[in-house]
């Protein structure tokens, strides 16, 4: 299975290919008027408009901030597109099932992915995306 | 397989549909012998395409239809009131086996033995040709039905028919979704060629013909998904005549739609309103027979619906020759179910009280009939139409007539906006809504209860300051106020805005399942320079007002404007909260385990039965209030500071119990 892994604050996240469209380098974003939290902004894709969700926001409660430029990595989401913005993506890995492991519960992330090391060094938190999605609104 | 089954679907409904619409006409103006072939032609397809499916029961009914239409159409019977009611019925089992077929994939149980029974009798001679009243209904058409009819019944009234089945030929299905992404598409074309053209480069006669080409591909795009309006409403006739047989009412009901045409989505989203308005027509519009005749009027009412372009919009009417409405029914209504009070409904001019009849709860209806007048009525109109960005006007004349007058965008997918800027967002206020554009002194807004209002012309306005809800902060120190007119709902509110852009035509994007649940914002539009562009919901901007409408007006007319009633004020979170005292019933303090959740709200038990409690707060104290019909319920708040006449000048603080009061009572009775 390959995965995409991001950067986002200080964490490394993977995103499976195979739900990933594209992704954009320097895309522009929008505010949206009082959004539910974790909504970054709108995106403009070719002419869809597409909502960015902040992923640090997300994952960790701490907002990004407000950027008007982000890399946004775009995937499907029912039969829509939502764009995840994030720091940098770094890398495509092939990661296998069994080696993602459970994430201790009491991270705050337990619910939205499992774990793997990658490098011997470096975590990685598999990201199951629409758990991650399903935070909007529902974070601080 | 399923594709199959899909295409027959889509063509049975269209066969369905159009045979409706010759029945109906054959009723008043006599069956053409085009009129037969085509009825029997489609019938003919919907037997044959379902035997080869093996939808049995379908192909059976349908074979006895047929059967009945051959004979018709080599003259051996004549087509007749009876043998009419009985094709109608048959069509509505092939409808109903065609559903079962599109939720299940198979035609269901039901047996239509008794159906095909009697198809099979009344393709004999003088089947239902002895009832004596129904010759008459047929005479008084003017027409005798023999099925010789005459070369010109021909040329009027069934050409409509076979030109379809031309233009069907020369048409093919395409999946909507291809259709919206291509307009997305040919938006992101316009949006580049835009910025090409602001980057200065000259691109010179290529770059013209750019222009000209990408402006009639958004055109030529547009049009795909434009239908025409005269297909929403072939069923007009079958509904009204179904309503009429019902109420034993006579009706005739003309359509005129012109070459109006609309687009898909618009045409769903009025096609129940026009049902509604149509049903409405005959059931509270037309008279009996009996009273038609005895005002002077043939016994036959008509009911005529027109469709014509106007400014950008399509216009639908709906005008009957019935009754009429009486305004001052309109108002003792109006009085009974509490919807004003008797002063100012004393005020209302003859079209104000009209508008009346738009409100939720309102229905003149003495009697609830299976047609209509169940009170849900002109108000889910309005409400649908208005979602459209459209609006509704009502005119009548008491003993002539009423006419309802719809006015419909022509498509979803470009709203005609004006552009305003809030804070930092872009704002499109629809055009259909708006009134005019002033700029006004801050000074010259007036406070009264908890909102703001400007005198204009002798009217109070309510204001509404849209950074306040875009959750903008307030700018300090305005001097001037630009401030925009629109029609919310029934009531004309003042937008407050930041700056005043120009009208433009915006292409309408949805928002996505994720932000769905915004507040205030119905969609959003990518601008010329690229920039997004939120609609506003009219809807928020008009329910906002609606429910501290009374008691603003109630306040005007009792106090001077320097000063408020006394209040008991209240803490709740980080807000100040004033209760008129004239409302305050106790202040009580309950024990946290006396709060009860019944899952949408919290209760607690008080004198012997449940008091409901508005906002979270769980310090315990709850002020219990009165409501202007008795009851109580009670608002929690974190503390209570003192009972004070609040000043004018403090009107930033303080949210105003009259409104606060006026705004939960509101909500509770909608619950």
């Amino acid at each position: 299975m390959s995965w995409c892994v991001i950067k986002s604050g200080d964490r490394l996240y993977g995103i499976e290919v195979d739900r990933v469209l594209e992704v954009l380098r320097n895309a522009a974003i929008e505010g949206v008027p009082v959004s539910p939290s974790g909504v970054a902004g709108l995106l403009n894709l070719r002419g869809q408009l597409v909502v960015a969700l902040d992923v640090q926001q997300l994952a960790e409660g701490v907002s990004a901030g407000d950027r008007e430029r982000v890399v946004a990595v775009v995937v499907s989401y029912g039969g829509e597109s939502v764009a995840l913005c994030v720091d940098s993506v770094i890398d495509v890995r092939e990661i296998s099932h069994e080696e993602l492991a459970p994430i201790p519960s009491g991270s705050g992330v337990e619910d939205i992915g499992r774990m793997v090391t990658i490098d011997s060094e470096r975590m990685v938190i598999g990201l199951d995306v629409d758990a991650l999605i399903k935070r909007v609104g529902c974070v601080l | 397989m399923d594709e199959i089954v899909d295409e027959f679907l889509a063509e049975c409904n269209e066969i369905l549909n159009t045979s409706d619409e010759i029945l109906v006409q054959a009723e008043s103006t006599g069956l053409s012998d085009d009129g037969v072939s085509s009825l029997f032609r489609g019938i003919h397809t919907i037997k044959g395409t379902a035997a080869f499916l093996d939808f049995g029961r379908i192909s059976s009914v349908a074979h006895e239809a047929e059967h009945l239409l051959s004979k018709v159409r080599d003259n051996n019977i004549a087509i007749n009131k009876a043998r009419i009611d009985l094709l109608l019925e048959s069509l509505d089992a092939l409808r109903s086996m065609l559903a079962e077929v599109e939720s299940t994939g198979r035609d269901g149980e039901a047996e239509y033995t008794d159906l095909t029974g009697r198809l099979a009798a009344a393709s004999e001679l003088g089947y239902g040709d002895l009832v004596e009243d129904e010759v008459a209904t047929l005479e008084t058409a003017g027409r005798v039905f023999d099925g010789t009819t005459s070369e010109t019944d021909v040329s009027e009234n069934n050409r409509t028919p076979e030109k379809k089945a031309e233009s069907e030929q020369a048409s093919i299905r395409v999946d909507t979704g291809v259709l919206d992404r291509l307009i997305d598409l040919v938006g992101e074309l316009v949006l580049a060629r835009n910025q090409l053209v602001a980057s200065g480069v000259d691109a010179g006669t290529a770059g013209q013909r750019l222009d000209h080409v990408v402006t009639e591909l958004q055109e030529g795009i547009m049009k795909t998904r434009m239908q025409p309006v005269s297909s929403l409403l072939t069923k007009a006739p079958r509904i009204a005549r179904d309503a009429a047989n019902v109420l034993q009412k006579r009706v005739r009901v003309a359509v005129d739609a012109g070459d109006t045409e609309l687009d898909r989505g618009v045409l769903e989203a009025v096609r129940d309103p026009l049902t509604h308005l149509l049903r409405n027509a005959v059931d509270h519009g037309v008279e009996r027979p009996a009273e038609r005749l005895a005002a002077g009027k043939p016994p036959e009412g008509v009911i005529d619906i027109k469709a014509w372009y106007e400014n950008g919009f399509v216009v639908v009417e709906v005008r009957d020759d019935g009754r009429g409405i009486d305004p001052e029914r309109v108002k003792t209504k109006a009085l009974e179910r509490g919807l004003l009070d008797s002063v100012k409904v004393s005020e209302l001019t003859p079209s104000e009280v009209y508008k009346l009849l738009l409100l939720p709860g309102f229905s003149t209806a003495d009697t609830v009939t299976a047609v209509s007048g169940r009170g849900v009525g002109m108000d889910v109109v309005r409400s649908n139409i208005e979602r459209i960005g459209g609006t509704i006007e009502v005119e009548s004349e008491l003993g002539v007539g009423t006419s309802w007058i719809l006015r419909i965008p022509l498509t979803l997918a470009i709203l005609p906006a004006l552009i305003v800027r809030v804070g930092s967002y872009v704002i499109a206020i629809p055009s259909s809504s708006l009134r005019e554009a002033l700029r006004v002194d801050a000074s010259s807004l007036e406070c009264v209860g908890a909102r703001e209002v400007l005198r204009l012309r002798g009217d109070m306005l309510p204001i509404i300051r849209l950074r306040d809800v875009f959750g903008e902060k307030r700018e300090e120190n305005a001097e001037s106020l630009r401030i925009i007119l629109v029609t919310g709902g029934l009531e004309r509110v003042g937008l407050v805005v930041d700056e005043i852009g120009d009208p433009s035509e915006v292409v309408v994007k949805p928002l996505g399942s994720l932000l769905s649940g915004l507040k205030a914002v119905t969609g959003a539009a990518i601008m010329g320079d690229g920039r997004v562009a939120y609609i506003l919901d009219m809807s928020v901007v008009s329910s906002d007002t609606s429910e501290s409408r009374v008691v603003t007006l109630e306040q005007t007319s009792q106090e001077n404007e320097s000063r408020l009633p006394e209040v008991l004020v209240g803490v709740i979170g980080d807000r100040r909260v004033a209760f008129e005292m004239s409302n305050v019933e106790r202040l009580e303090r309950f024990e946290k385990a006396a709060f009860e959740d019944t899952g949408s709200r919290r209760v607690v038990q008080y004198r012997g039965g449940l008091l409901e409690i508005e906002g979270e707060t769980d310090s315990g104290y709850v002020v219990v209030c009165r409501e202007a019909n008795g009851d109580l319920y009670g608002v929690s708040v974190d503390s209570v500071e003192d009972v004070s006449e609040v000043q004018i000048a403090d009107r930033e603080t303080y949210v105003v119990g009259g409104a606060v009061a006026g705004r939960f009572t509101g909500s509770t009775e909608r619950r």
